[in-house]
């Protein structure tokens, strides 16, 4: 029997079957700790007082549903998120990818792009930018939205500069953007090889060939049972050899097919497929 | 979410938030904590951002219960010691799982205690103990209400002893805390519990 601790947490579960059955979105096997926490701030934001109120419109009106997923998604990202990871990829990815004519990148869960961006300064000084087709995916079409333009406010800007010399990379972050008056944008250099489109790893379906898939700081908002099923969907769309790369807090430690990867730098959180036993060969 | 025998594991769950001064706090604290225990505790702590943290390490060389930095989804057991990562919320699950966000911080902290102690209350009510040490913010007074609301209790290091005394002073003055005292004192009566 289920049995929950607050009443509230009935209201959300009703929510989300509801959610998932109107609008095919399925946020059931979320962690539901930072969910309940990001629900409650929507209610403040839209003024709504009661779960079951939001219920009854978000069935109603799409508007508000397209604000649901825009606010209860966190997209908290910056550029170089831990410095060091991106050493790492330096130092154990890159001279693999050098081997490739051409190189497939998924970045799952990109958030407003900054991340995309750091890996795609730290390909073009490896001189591999040009061979990459990079795709970003988000569910939240709102940040993608905002990936695509490359328009970033320059209030984190002295960190960030910072971030790009403790990543190991030359010059200076500026070399990559055009100063605005408060903001920065993006070269059109850095864009060109990269496709922005919308992709839920919990609904939709593999992925292609990639040879290097960056996740970062998705996998923690899902419980282990959709963990290991979302991993299950990199692990179909990597190429033989291919790299995925998860957050500090993530790791394959409790994925069934853990065997057909190596750890390359399991503190960076740097895995390799090397082998494809175990893998279900659906495609 | 779901409240399973899993999360009978622990008689209480002891959540502690600490800042300023927090690492010599922690350790007069876990020094005083007898083991075995049928507690649980889980530690916020803030540092500053940096790529590895090395504090459950330097605590587990002190004591002989295991402490360590908290993993996603890991089951919180009875015992145990668990520590915040910097630069990520540590949150409590009602299945008796820790887990992680890298929202926004709050009051300018990441881990925040006050992120900590409410899902705690949210998740175990009752059998919360939220303790706030020396700390130069605020962090943890919101919590604490929450605590308190949920029907846990909320314990303070006594200001007078803590090296910044900001943090626990904000929780005294926001609620009826259930008691003050020093770290020996605070230690003892977790051990009073522990060993019921
Ligand atoms: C914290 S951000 C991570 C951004 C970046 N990867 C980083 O590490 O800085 C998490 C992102 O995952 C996205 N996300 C959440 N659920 C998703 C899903 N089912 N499919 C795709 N993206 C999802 C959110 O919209 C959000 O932008």
């Amino acid at each position: 029997m289920l049995k929950y601790q607050n009443d509230e947490d009935y209201d959300i579960h009703a929510l989300l079957e509801v959610i998932y059955l109107k609008w095919g979105y399925d946020f059931r096997g979320y962690s539901k700790a930072s969910l309940t926490r990001r629900i409650f701030f929507f209610l403040q934001e839209e003024r709504i007082d009661r779960i079951p109120d939001l219920q009854f419109r978000i069935v109603r009106d799409r508007g508000l549903f397209s604000r649901f997923i825009k606010d209860v998604t966190v997209n908290v990202t910056e550029m170089f998120r831990d410095p060091s990871f991106y050493r790492s990829v330096k130092k154990h990815i890159v001279p693999q990818l050098e081997t490739y004519p051409h190189i497939k990148i998924w970045h799952a869960g990109c958030a407003t792009g900054e991340e995309v961006y750091s890996l795609a300064m730290l390909l073009d000084q490896a001189g591999l930018l040009d061979r990459a087709t990079i795709y970003a995916t988000d569910i939240n079409r709102s940040v993608l939205d905002r990936a695509k333009k490359g328009i970033y406010s320059d209030s984190h800007l002295s960190q960030y500069q910072q971030n790009f010399k403790d990543a190991g990379l030359n010059g200076d972050l500026l070399d990559y953007f055009e100063k605005g008056y408060d903001h920065v944008i993006v070269d059109s250099r850095l864009r060109k090889n990269i496709v922005f489109t919308e992709h839920d790893l919990v609904i939709d379906h593999v992925f292609g060939e990639m040879q290097l898939i960056f996740c970062r700081n998705v996998l923690i908002y899902f419980t282990r049972e959709l963990q290991d099923k979302v991993i299950g969907l990199f692990t179909e769309s990597l190429d033989f050899g291919g790299y995925l790369c998860l957050g500090i807090k993530e790791s394959l430690d409790f994925f069934d097919g853990r065997a057909m990867f190596t750890a390359v730098d399991a503190d960076h959180r740097l895995f390799q497929k090397t082998s494809n036993k175990g893998s279900s060969d659906k495609r | 979410m779901l409240i399973s025998s899993d999360s009978d594991r622990f008689s209480r769950l002891v959540v502690v938030g600490t800042s300023w001064g927090g690492i010599d706090a922690l350790k007069v604290l876990l020094k005083h904590i007898n083991a075995p225990f049928t507690f649980s505790v889980v530690i916020v702590i803030h540092q500053e951002r940096q790529k590895k943290s090395h504090l459950s390490k330097i605590f587990a060389e002190m004591v002989s219960f295991p402490v360590l930095e908290a993993e996603d989804k890991q089951q919180i057991l009875p015992g145990n010691v668990y520590i915040s990562t910097p630069n990520y919320h540590l949150l409590v699950e009602q299945d008796g799982t820790l887990s992680h966000t890298v929202d926004r911080p709050v009051n300018f902290c990441r881990p925040s205690v006050d992120v900590l102690f409410q899902t705690a209350a949210d998740a175990f009510g009752k059998r919360v103990i939220a303790i706030v040490l020396t700390g130069a913010n605020q962090d943890g007074a919101n919590g604490s209400k929450w605590v308190k609301q949920r029907g846990g209790q909320v314990f303070v290091q006594d200001p007078k002893e803590a090296e910044a005394k900001v943090m626990p002073l904000a929780t005294i003055a926001n609620i009826d805390v259930d008691l003050i005292g020093s770290l020996s004192t605070l230690a003892l009566t977790l051990n009073n519990l522990g060993r019921s």
